[in-house]
């Protein structure tokens, strides 16, 4: 058992203020309901989740935990059974298919397991494109800032295919960070890396953090990668188990090993 | 036993995918089987005027004003051109429309069943109009008759006419009770001695036509009609056939890199290449022969149906259906040869890689070396006349496919304008597969260019008779004679004399003489009743109907390979906006509305098409340039442009309202899909 002190159970709801500017994304009573009747899956049971501004912080869970679901519905990719996700303060639950695009291209960033650069664009096109759909200008400043921050200036004229995976999910994360957004989410970023690339998108999410106060949810299965985060939130069985402050790598690998315990 | 269910399995999950594809074959051999259908009946129609007295008719002989007298009848067999009306037994239905009227003469009809009419009240009927009616001996028939009264006769048999297929058989008496009094014509039969006897009792009130040799002159012309129709045909045949070819062979293209990742699991199982190719070649030879069959029955169905509403029976035979079969399966080998040979090459390993989002293809620059010995045989053919025009355009066409994938992507930054990000998406897509993009426009370049080629050919038929300078003197005459023959021949500054039916006569002269030769001719017109001198007006009708044909025709043939081109873009776009789910998600993911995601699309499928009425274009210009050679310089400011523009426009917009479909189905993709890590 790990000890109480690092455990926070689903049962109390989260306490901070939702309307508090800290907070970039909250779930309130969150569910996703598959199917009807007898077998209905119940991928998310009324989950409470705020995710700090400024912070970065990790999701993790076994397989069939509800942690896509959650990432889904966090990031306003898929619409709740119930409660409601606010991004940035707005509520998600009231927005129409075109005004949550433009929410997702304005205030939301993604960096994808399988990198997902478009292979027609450049480097910088790619990068560039949430402003191009947009209509808006890159700020000069923030905009050279990411580029240097993932070290791809050089590569800035290549297309996807002339890139390694490492420099391909670099890309990624500079498209993700561009338009500034309220939150990046970053599904298993780590996933088709070797671990020198891995390690070096890690330190690129953190720093973003760290330096430029960006808010980052990473999804991941990986306990080394979780350690780079402020907070990791552990789902099993469409709840949260627990809600971990700043754990080390012993603290997660134990929390990971009494999740599936009790799974 | 792996192979065949493997097989079996994949083309129930596969026919969503490859349906486009086998509808294009579908099309192609329809149109062929029907075109080939209607041209003979469009032959029929040819060549029956030349058939229309029975064999061994040597003469006719006509009033040179009203009717003969029925007296004349007895000279040979009565025959008119008018028709009557047959009424069905309920007394208004009119199935079985207007028959001519030919004597019950053994010479002209023969029996089938029941007897030759015996009274004025009695007719003959033939099988198909007493089938229709359902009418045989005995039975009374309204006939509503040349005055519009209508008189009920007796059918007393059945008959089939000597020539043509349809007309019902009556006396002389029944003639004139139907047509009025008097015959319009006779029919002569026996040597010229006899007949010249006969005409010259009749006195000058009657006409007489030198039947053989008319009919001598008809086939001639029938033959140069069949001639031109033989080429239309195997034009339609060839352009179906191409058409066809390459948008199966882009739909298994798609498919097969679709399916690579299943055909190196195969391999990776322990499948052979030869097994792998199997799969892929049972499923394509079962797509080509259920498209094939109904192409032939869509083919035949309605060919069958356009040619008895021109008027003739039409019955599709076993070699018509032969030939849509084998060109169907000609087709669908020649298309699917490529892909399934490809999708054998994979390596194992393949099935083990990575999800990614597919790459950009980049082809050969060599094929610039491979287009060079094609342009200059293109160039050296076209310097003999009409046979080298079609070679120099094969070539230029086999130039223009080689050439087409290192074209597109210069050409797509053309023809997909606008700086916007749907834009510039939209022309990386178009440009991304240069092969695919290639092999799509194919179809639509052969229509593009083939309308080009038409237009100009409508625009030159209506300014070439201005444009020619006097040269040809002709002469119309109630019937030509060799008197008349010689004496023009005769005449100074006459080169030659060449008869251009039973009534007309054109005189060759060198231009300078072409007046005085006319003057000359004038003088000459009193001594033949009815001869006059051909105007420019005759010149121009006669030469914009046999224009207005083939123009038709090959109109037609442009029609069709548009319809199947754009089909081809459309099952292209289809395809890919099925190939590129995940990307949609992305892009839906990082940004796009469902908007700019349907004009994307919609942008793509107008691109694919602004490729194919771009080389058409070009294609359709050298066409014309090889066809009239310099001629064609001063053609360019009577080139239709509007014509050519309507078409191109046309063809744009229903590429991209087609594509709209295929756009809204790829919109409708859940963002949430580009966090799957798998690329189904």
């Amino acid at each position: 058992m790990t000890p109480a002190s690092q455990l926070v159970t689903t049962a109390e709801p989260v306490t901070t203020d939702p309307s508090h500017n800290q907070v970039a994304v909250s779930a309130r009573s969150l569910s996703k309901t598959y199917g009807t009747g007898p077998t209905a899956v119940h991928a998310l049971r009324s989950v409470n989740l705020d995710i700090e501004r400024g912070r970065f912080s990790a999701i993790m869970g076994p397989s069939g935990s509800g942690k896509s679901t959650l990432l889904h519905l966090l990031a306003g990719l898929d619409t709740a059974s119930a409660g409601s996700v606010r991004i940035d303060g707005q509520e998600l639950g009231a927005l129409g298919d075109d005004a949550l695009t433009r929410l997702r291209r304005d205030r939301v960033g993604f960096v994808f397991q399988s990198f997902n650069l478009i292979p027609t664009l450049t480097a910088a096109e790619n990068i560039r494109l949430p402003l191009d759909l947009a209509g808006r200008q890159p700020d000069r400043a923030w905009f050279d800032y990411v580029i240097a921050s993932v070290g791809i200036a050089d590569r800035l004229n290549h297309r996807p295919s002339e890139l390694s995976g490492g420099q391909r999910q670099r890309v990624a994360v500079a498209r993700a960070l561009v338009t500034r957004p309220a939150v990046a989410f970053a599904d298993e970023p780590t996933g088709n890396l070797d671990s020198v690339s891995g390690a070096e998108v890690l330190r690129l999410l953190r720093d973003a953090v760290t330096h430029a106060g960006q808010t980052v949810v990473m999804v991941t299965h990986d306990p080394a990668a979780a350690a780079h985060a402020d907070r990791v939130v552990m789902l099993a069985d469409g709840m949260i188990r627990h809600d971990l402050i700043a754990p080390g790598l012993d603290a997660i690998v134990a929390a990971v090993a009494s999740g599936s315990a009790s799974a | 036993m792996y192979t065949l269910n493997a097989t079996f399995r994949n083309l129930r999950t596969g026919a969503s995918r490859v349906w486009l594809g086998g509808l294009a074959i579908a099309l192609s051999v329809a149109f062929v089987v029907a075109g080939t259908l209607v041209a003979e009946a469009s032959r029929a129609r040819i060549v029956e005027p030349a058939l229309s007295a029975p064999v061994g008719t040597t003469g006719v002989i006509v009033a040179e004003s009203g009717r003969l007298p029925a007296a004349a009848a007895e000279l040979g067999v009565a025959a008119s051109d008018r028709t009557v009306v047959l009424f069905g037994p309920d007394g208004r239905s009119e199935l079985a429309g207007e028959r001519r009227v030919f004597l019950a003469d053994g010479r002209a009809v023969r029996m089938v069943s029941g007897e030759l009419p015996g009274g004025a009240d009695e007719i003959a009927l033939d099988s198909s109009a007493a089938g229709i009616l359902g009418l045989g001996a005995g039975d009374s028939v309204p006939v509503r008759t040349e005055d519009g009264s209508v008189v009920v006769m007796r059918v007393s048999g059945t008959v089939v006419p000597r020539t043509g297929t349809t007309g019902v058989a009556a006396t002389v008496a029944g003639m004139e009770r139907l047509l009025g009094p008097g015959v319009d014509q006779v029919q002569l039969r026996g040597s010229a001695a006899e007949t010249a006897d006969a005409v010259a009792a009749l006195g000058d009130a009657v006409r007489y036509t030198d039947l053989r040799g008319q009919q001598q002159q008809e086939s001639a012309q029938a033959g140069r009609g069949l001639g031109v129709l033989g080429l239309l045909l195997s034009t339609l045949t060839v352009v179906c056939a191409v058409a066809g070819t390459f948008v199966i062979a882009n739909t298994f293209y798609v498919v097969a890199a679709g399916r690579r990742r299943e055909a190196a699991l195969l391999r990776a199982v322990g499948a052979t290449k030869s097994q792998v190719r199997r799969v892929f070649a049972v499923e394509a030879l079962s797509l080509g022969t259920v498209a094939s069959v109904i192409g032939v029955v869509a083919g035949a169905s309605a060919g069958t149906l356009v040619g008895r509403f021109m008027g003739f029976h039409v019955a599709p035979d076993a070699r018509l259906i032969v030939v849509g079969l084998v060109l169907g399966m000609v087709v669908t080998l020649a298309g699917t040869w490529g892909p399934v040979r490809g999708i054998a090459q994979v390596a194992p390993v393949a099935a083990l890689g990575a999800a990614e989002l597919t790459e950009v293809e980049r082809p050969s620059q060599v094929r610039w070396a491979l287009v060079l010995p094609l342009v200059i045989g293109a160039a050296l053919a076209v310097q003999v006349p009409i046979v080298g025009a079609v070679i120099g355009g094969v070539l230029t066409f086999i130039a223009l496919v080689v050439l087409g994938p290192i074209l597109v992507p210069r050409i797509g930054r053309i023809v997909v304008r606008g700086r916007g990000p749907v834009a510039k998406l939209a022309r990386a897509n178009v440009v991304r597969y240069p092969k695919r993009s290639a092999r799509t426009s194919v179809a639509v370049v052969l229509g593009v260019a083939l309308a080009t080629s038409v237009t100009a050919l409508v625009t030159a038929a209506g300014n070439l008779a201005e444009l020619m300078p006097e040269s040809i003197v002709t002469v119309y005459a109630p019937t030509v004679t060799t008197d008349m023959e010689q004496v023009l021949s005769g005449l100074p500054g006459v080169d030659s004399v060449d008869p251009m039916g039973p009534s007309e006569l054109r005189l060759n002269t060198s231009p300078a003489l072409t007046d005085e030769v006319a003057t000359e001719v004038a003088g000459q017109l009193p001594n033949w009743p009815g001869a006059r001198l051909g105007t420019d007006a005759d010149r121009a009708a006669e030469y914009s109907s046999a224009v207005a044909w083939i123009t038709t025709s090959l109109g037609a043939v442009a029609a069709m390979s548009l319809i199947v081109g754009l089909l081809g873009v459309l099952n292209t776009v289809r395809l890919a906006a099925l190939e590129r789910r995940r990307e949609f998600a992305v892009l839906r993911a990082i940004g796009m509305t469902r908007g700019q995601l349907v004009r994307l699309v919609v942008r793509e499928a107008m691109g694919l098409a602004g490729i194919g009425v771009f080389l058409g274009l070009v294609l359709g210009a050298a066409t014309i340039y090889g066809m009239l050679g310099m001629l064609s310089l001063l053609l360019i400011p009577l080139i239709s442009w509007w014509l050519v523009a309507s078409i191109c426009v046309a063809v744009l917009v229903v590429a991209a309202v087609g594509a709209v479909f295929p756009a809204r189905a790829a919109a409708r993709v859940s963002p949430a899909y580009a966090l799957a890590d798998t690329t189904n």
